[in-house]
Parts: structure tokens; C-alpha cells; sequence
């Protein structure tokens, strides 16, 4: 059937390993010899090893796409490297290579992390130039390109999770750059344990997908099915098995605590996405990741790392389209976030915290995408999003480098003419975000939101996840609008000294060039039908997600899922003219409120001191957090100490107690009978000693009586001996 | 009267058992140095007597010359030692001199 067609052809390459390798020899040269380098040879060595190691890994990675987009549908690019896993259990073997593969879809992902990370190295240059340990931030940086470059090659769910959790200890440790400030390090601290939290679902994902492809839990036992083949964690083997009709209906059919396995395995994965990619709930830690140099919030925490939760999803698509229920929480999660992200944008005073819940928002549409089975739109909107969000952020790299790392909207203002390089990049990239047509957003985010509109899968009405998405849409063009306004426009309020010395380097200018270019016209490659276009892009990566559309289309024709009506280019063209509409009417509205600068209190004033206390304070979430997890955790370890303390302490002290006890009366009986014997010898000795004593008197004449006493008796016993 | 080896026997035993007595009673320190030299004297004399009448020979009569020449040195030594115990103690009775024993 189907699988007949959609069978991967796989192409041996044994140049992918290449691909990490450079970035990760570049993170050991620097993290090794970095300090030695910048000390004896200046910055120039450092960051000419971390350099040469993206581009050379662009490079390679340039073959690897070319190889696999010029070859025909479904090739698959794989090298193994060594076996890596293997065991027994139940008298089944799981064993796993350390491999890789690149299908289309990981050539997307592979673009855009060598692309737009060789470019926001080069932005680094400039940057950190003032940077003292300059070496750690390119190690890092370095090690961090290599964890994602594993996290999207690797073949298997386990590949996949040594390059998440890589790249999960590169934002940590590059968030925390600045450790010696306390509030940065607890940043770091606070990305790592909400991304563990998610990790956790990843895990438990990953274990109970293993067991469910092989075998059932009945009554508390591991019951292998009868004729399972080995169980796997390798993506393509996974899929092909599911192209199996007698095997999906019986994988299908498995339930665990009475849900699907299918489902609860979706969940779990995508609550792991949802640490990853900064989803409700766990998207805290996002925000406050800001704390990082610029340029990891740039290509970390807006480009790459967290849109890995978005190519779980879609990686995973011939899972998901098996489940409405996943499918459905993906997608309204995803919309829910875009939306209230969206609105904690708009009072933000920080320009990195705006971008921040921006990048949350965005993602938030990824979601959506890949929620309602638009997966192909949801991988194009992460990668317009790396070109315009990155320059957005390397923009606000490139001012608050100039304001001598001052961050708050209150500080600038007016700075279009003393920074035009990044005044024109930041302008056409918040065009992109806005979704004015032609520009890359625009494309992207209407694909998503005309395909949410549109679809049959999830639960909750198509219209309902449009709908909160194009009120995101507007708010995104009214936050975004806000922030160039206040940075760029109305008069400077930085002071005269610090304009006057405010310079763009090229080496800073050139990747917004690029990247800003990219925001403006990098949406071509996916201009859809409606629009007279051929969607080049969803054509491109059809060899990835063709059979789960096709099992969707079924799916849903199946299960009589409300199916949207409007299969046709004019309700698609209609739906576009609307989000237009409603991003240029928040535009509008952003340009009449803003063409004066306004503080805080301004704004609190305009929208209403209630509304706008608990907007500019997140909705109380990380209070709520603290109040509703932390604090009853908290209360949890000091209870759990206090018990340690009286009880466990107790009973460990009793028991010193009890062996105190018995060593005393052991102790007496070695002091009363073994010391008692020993003493007894030793007092007999001294006595004996005492008496002998006294026959030394010192007196000579004692001693010659002696002798001639001994002498006589001597010589009576010779005689008397010899006459014997 | 012929004097033969039993004469110079009991002569020597007679010295010796003088000399035992002085050693054993005297308490002054250079009194028990005279009795010691009396049993040295009556050894030399048996050591010459048993050389003329009994082996033949001189070994006799040399080690006789070492022991008086061993008396001389020993001599020297002891009342040297005497003289130091006496500017110490200003006495040279043995029976005062005790204090090794502790």
C-alpha cells in the first residue's frame, strides 16, 4: 500500500559526521587552549577557530543539502557509526547505533543552524569584543552548535535526546555566561530545572513508545506480543512499521491506564517540547534566559534550540496524525500561547524581554502548525522566524551594544539615524513578524493560520484556534510596532556622550544585511497556490510528511471530524486579507499611541492601571509559580529534612546508641577479665622486680660476700663432684 | 728445708684468701684496692710457681709481667676514680658511695 511508495531510499554518506564534528573540535580547542590562545595571540585566534569550525560544518552541511535536494523524493542520507546500545530484556533486543540521518526535513533544520548560526558567530565578533572570557562564550557557542546539529541528525528518539539535552546545557551554561551576577546565574539555574521538568516527559515518552511497540502490561507484567520483531527507537524503522495495517491496528489499539499508548506517548512528547519551546506551562524560563549575551538569545533562544520541541513534533508526525487528542493539545496549546505571549509583549520596558515573548508567541504558531497536521507550514515558519527573530534580536544586540549595554526602552529612542544598519534590518524584519504581505512572515504564519482554519483533526473547532491566532497576529503587529517606535523614533533620550560614540561595526552589520534580506524575501520559497505561487516548500518536504497527510485525510473522513469549509483558494485569499487587516489595524493603532514616547506610568495610565499592573507583571505566573509549585515544594524538602532530622536521624542515632551500649559492656569485659589477667601479670612482674631490687644495695662488700660465698659454695660442688 | 711447689700453693692461698678478706671488709675505697692487689699478687706468684715446676718454659713468667703491668693500668684507673668520688663526696667510704643502685 502506501509504504510501497513512500519507502526512504537511503543513500550511505560517510561525510555526516563531519557536520558536528567541526563545531565540536572547535568547542574542545577553545574550552582547552581558548584561555591561552586570547592571552598570548588576542580574540582574533579564538574566534578564528570557532569560525573556521561553523563554516566548515556549513560547508559540509551545504553538500549534504544539495545531495538531498537534488536527488528524488525520499532520499535519506544515513551514516552509522558505531553500535552504541544494546541489550536484552525479555528475550528481546533492542540495540541502537550511534547514526545519522538527513531526510529533507533535516536539511531545513541543518540550513538554518549552520546558516544563521555561522552568521550570528560572526555577530558574536563584534559583540563580545569587550568580553574578557571571550574564549568561554566561543566554546560554548561552539558546543552548543554541535548538540543541535546531533539533536537533528540523529536516526533515533535516543540520538535526538543526547543533542537535547546537549543543547540544553549550552543554554544553560551561556545563559549563566555572566555567572558572577547572582539574578544570571539563577536564569541559568531556572532554564535548566523547568527544561528537566520537560526532559522528564521526554524520557518517560521515549520508554513507554518502547515498550508499547513491542509488547503490553497486563496486570503488572511485561507481556511480549506474539511475532514482535525487535524493538527500535530508530526513527524510519518506527514509521515503516506503522505503515504496517496489522501492526498500526494492534499498536493502535494498546492502552495504557485506559488512554491510548499513542496519545499518551504524543503528550508526553510534547510536554517535553513544551520545556524545549517554551510553551504554557513551562515557558518561564524563556523570558528570563534574556540574561544572556545577545547573541545566544539570538541564535539559542529565538533561531534554533527552542524550535526543537516544533521538529519533535513534526519528526514525529507519523505518530501524532495517529492521535486527535495529541493533535488537538498541541495545537491549542500552541494557540493559547501565541496569544497570551503576545499580550505580556506589549508592556514590557526591556527590548530583549518584548523579543522574548515574542519568540514564546511565535512559537506558539509553530505549534499551531504542526498541531493541526500543517506540518510543512510549521517547519516554514521556523525558518522564516530564525531569519526575522534572529535579526531582531542581533539588532537589539547591535543597540545595546552601542548604549553600553543598556537595555530599557527608556534609554533609547531616535536611533535611526546614529544606527542605520540596524534601523533598516530591525524595520524589515518587524514588517516579517507583522505579516505584512510579501515578506517571509507573511507566508508563513497565514499558511498556519489558513491550515488551522481549515482543518479536520483537532477537537476544538478549527475556528477557535484561527481565530485566537489572528488576534495574536494583530497584537503582534501592535507589540512589535511599539517596539520600534520607541527604540528608533521620536527623540533620543540616551545622553549626548553615549550617541556621539554609538558606531555599527561590520562585522555586525553584515549578518542583520543578510538576515533582514532573508526576513523580506525568504518567504518566496513558499508562496502558496491561492497566491498564484507553487509552495515550493511544502512540495520539498511532501517526501516526509506525505503518508501521515495521507493517513490524516483518512482520518478524519473517518471519525466525521468537523471538516472546515472553505476548500478554496478564495476562502484561503479571504482569511489572508483578513489577518492583514488585522495586523495593519494594530500597526495603526501602535504608530497613533506611540509617536510619542511613553513610560510606564503613561501606559498605565492609558490602558488602565489594573489592566496594565497585571499585564506588565506577567499575569503573576512566576509569582503564582512560586506561590502554587515552588513554595509547596519547598515546604516539601523542608518537611522531608525535618523527617530526615527526627526520624531517619532518630533511628540511625538509636542505633549508635544501641552499639554505644553494647561496645561499653564489651569494653568492661575486656577492662575486667582480659585487662584484668594482663595487669595481674604485669603487677606480679613489677613485685617480683621490687623484691629482686632490694638485693642490690650498692654496698661492695655485700657484693664480695657474694662473691666469695658463690666462689666456696662453687668450689665445694666442683670437689664434691669430682670425688663423685 | 727444700721448698718445693706446694710451699709457693700455700703461700699464694694464704695471700689470696688475705686479700678476700681485706676486699670483703675494708671500707675504705683504697683499702679495697690493696686487697685486690693482694689477690692479684698471690695469682702471679701461682702463675710463676706452676712455671718453674710444673710446664717448664717463660709463658709462666710473662703473663706474670702482664698482670702486674694489667694491675699497674688498673690501679691508675681506680684511684683516679677514687680521687673523682672523693672531690664529689668528700669521703671515699664505699659504703657512702651507693648511689648506682638507684
Amino acid at each position: 500500500m502506501e509504504g510501497a511508495i513512500h519507502a526512504a531510499r537511503e543513500v550511505h554518506a560517510g561525510y555526516l559526521f563531519l557536520i558536528p564534528l567541526f563545531p565540536l573540535i572547535g568547542a574542545a580547542l577553545n574550552a582547552t587552549l581558548g584561555a591561552t590562545l586570547q592571552k598570548r595571540f588576542g580574540r582574533g585566534a579564538v574566534h578564528g577557530i570557532a569560525l573556521a569550525a561553523v563554516f566548515a560544518s556549513l560547508a559540509v552541511a551545504a553538500r549534504a543539502i544539495w545531495e538531498v535536494a537534488s536527488q528524488g523524493n525520499g532520499v535519506v542520507l544515513t551514516q552509522t557509526l558505531w553500535p552504541w546500545i544494546g541489550f536484552q530484556w525479555h528475550g528481546l533486543s533492542l540495540s541502537l547505533p550511534f547514526a545519522f540521518a538527513v531526510d529533507r526535513l533535516t536539511v531545513v533544520m541543518l540550513f538554518v543552524v549552520t546558516f544563521v548560526g555561522s552568521l550570528i558567530h560572526v555577530f558574536s565578533t563584534g559583540y563580545m569584543q569587550d568580553e574578557k572570557p571571550y574564549w568561554r562564550f566561543f566554546a560554548w557557542m561552539n558546543l552548543f552548535m554541535f548538540a543541535m546539529l546531533v539533536l537533528v541528525m540523529g536516526d533515533s528518539f535516543l540520538m535526538m535526546f543526547v543533542g537535547w539535552e546537549g543543547v540544553g546545557l549550552c543554554s544553560y551554561l551561556l545563559i549563566s555566561y555572566y555567572y558572577e551576577e547572582p539574578d544570571k546565574a539563577a536564569a541559568g539555574m531556572k532554564a535548566f530545572v523547568v527544561n528537566r521538568i520537560g526532559d522528564f516527559a521526554f524520557i518517560a515518552g521515549m520508554a513507554l513508545l518502547l515498550w508499547a511497540l513491542v509488547g503490553t502490561w497486563q496486570d503488572g507484567r511485561f507481556v511480549a506480543d506474539a511475532g514482535a520483531q525487535a524493538p527500535t527507537l530508530v526513527f524510519r524503522e518506527v514509521e515503516a512499521r506503522l505503515h504496517d495495517d496489522a501492526f498500526r491496528e494492534a499498536f493502535l489499539a494498546k492502552t495504557a491506564w485506559g488512554v491510548p499508548v499513542v496519545t499518551l506517548c504524543c503528550i508526553l512528547f510534547f510536554f517535553g517540547a513544551c520545556g524545549k519551546s517554551a510553551q504554557i506551562p513551562l515557558y518561564v524560563w524563556l523570558p528570563d534566559a534574556m540574561a544572556g549575551p545577545t547573541p545566544v538569545s539570538a541564535l539559542i533562544h529565538a533561531a534554533t534550540m527552542v524550535t526543537a520541541g516544533v521538529y519533535m513534533v513534526a519528526r514525529l508526525n507519523f505518530l501524532y496524525v495517529h492521535s486527535q487528542t495529541a493533535m488537538t493539545v498541541v495545537a491549542v496549546v500552541g494557540a493559547l500561547t501565541a496569544l497570551f505571549a503576545a499580550t505580556i509583549g506589549f508592556f514590557q520596558t526591556d527590548i530583549k524581554k518584548v523579543l522574548a515573548y515574542s519568540t514564546v508567541s511565535q512559537l506558539g504558531y509553530m505549534f499551531v502548525g504542526v498541531g493541526v497536521g500543517a506540518f510543512s507550514a510549521g517547519i516554514f515558519h521556523l525558518m522564516t522566524h530564525a531569519f526575522f527573530k534572529a535579526c531582531l534580536f542581533l539588532g537589539s544586540g547591535s543597540i545595546i551594544y552601542a548604549l553600553h549595554h543598556r537595555q530599557d526602552l527608556k534609554d533609547m529612542g531616535g536611533l535611526r539615524r546614529v544606527l542605520p544598519a540596524t534601523y533598516w534590518t530591525f524595520l524589515a524584519s518587524t514588517v516579517a513578524i507583522a505579516g505584512i504581505p510579501g515578506t517571509s512572515g507573511f507566508f508563513s504564519k497565514d499558511e498556519i493560520l489558513w491550515r488551522a482554519f481549515d482543518n479536520g483533526q483537532t477537537l476544538v473547532a478549527g475556528e477557535v484556534i484561527w481565530f485566537l491566532g489572528a488576534v495574536a497576529a494583530m497584537f503582534t503587529a501592535f507589540y512589535m510596532t511599539r517596539l520600534a517606535a520607541l527604540t528608533f523614533f521620536g527623540t533620543p533620550r540616551a545622553d549626548e556622550h553615549t550617541l556621539h560614540h554609538a558606531k555599527e561595526y561590520k562585522r555586525m552589520t553584515v549578518p542583520l544585511w543578510v538576515l533582514g534580506g532573508l526576513a523580506l524575501v525568504g518567504g518566496v520559497v513558499g508562496v502558496p497556490q491561492a497566491l498564484g505561487g507553487s509552495n515550493r516548500f511544502e512540495h520539498f518536504l511532501e517526501p516526509v510528511f506525505a503518508w501521515s497527510g495521507e493517513r490524516l485525510v483518512w482520518l478524519s473522513e473517518e471519525g466525521q471530524a468537523h471538516g472546515g469549509g472553505l476548500h478554496s483558494h478564495a476562502g484561503e485569499v479571504a482569511l489572508m486579507a483578513v489577518a492583514v487587516l488585522l495586523a495593519v489595524a494594530g500597526i495603526l493603532a501602535a504608530i497613533r499611541i506611540y509617536r510619542t514616547y511613553r513610560s510606564p506610568e503613561d501606559e498605565a495610565r492609558l490602558y488602565g492601571a489594573g489592566v496594565h499592573k497585571v499585564v506588565f507583571n506577567k499575569y503573576f505566573v512566576d509569582e503564582g509559580y512560586w506561590a502554587g509549585v515552588i513554595r509547596p515544594f519547598l515546604a516539601l524538602t523542608r518537611a522531608a529534612g525535618a523527617f530526615d532530622k527526627r526520624v531517619i536521624d532518630g533511628i540511625v542515632n538509636l542505633c549508635g546508641h544501641a552499639t554505644k551500649v553494647t561496645a561499653w559492656l564489651n569494653g568492661g569485659i575486656d577492662r575486667v577479665f582480659v585487662d584484668g589477667t594482663v595487669n595481674a601479670l604485669a603487677a606480679a612482674a613489677i613485685e617480683a622486680g621490687q623484691r629482686a631490687r632490694r638485693l642490690q644495695t650498692g654496698r661492695l662488700q655485700a657484693y664480695v660476700t657474694g662473691v666469695i660465698v658463690g666462689l666456696s659454695g662453687l668450689a665445694v660442688l666442683v670437689y664434691a663432684l669430682g670425688r663423685g | 728445708m727444700h721448698v718445693t711447689l706446694t710451699h709457693f700453693l700455700v703461700l699464694a692461698a694464704a695471700l689470696f684468701v688475705l686479700g678476700l678478706i681485706n676486699l670483703a671488709t675494708r671500707r675504705n675505697a683504697i683499702g679495697v684496692l690493696l686487697g685486690v692487689e693482694l689477690i692479684l699478687n698471690a695469682a702471679n706468684i701461682n702463675l710463676v710457681a706452676f712455671s718453674r715446676y710444673g710446664v717448664g718454659g717463660i709463658e709462666g713468667h710473662a703473663f706474670a709481667v702482664m698482670v702486674i703491668a694489667l694491675a699497674a693500668a688498673e690501679t691508675v684507673v681506680a684511684l683516679a676514680i677514687v680521687l673523682a668520688i672523693f672531690h664529689h663526696y668528700r669521703t671515699v667510704d664505699v659504703d657512702e658511695v651507693s648511689r648506682m643502685k638507684e
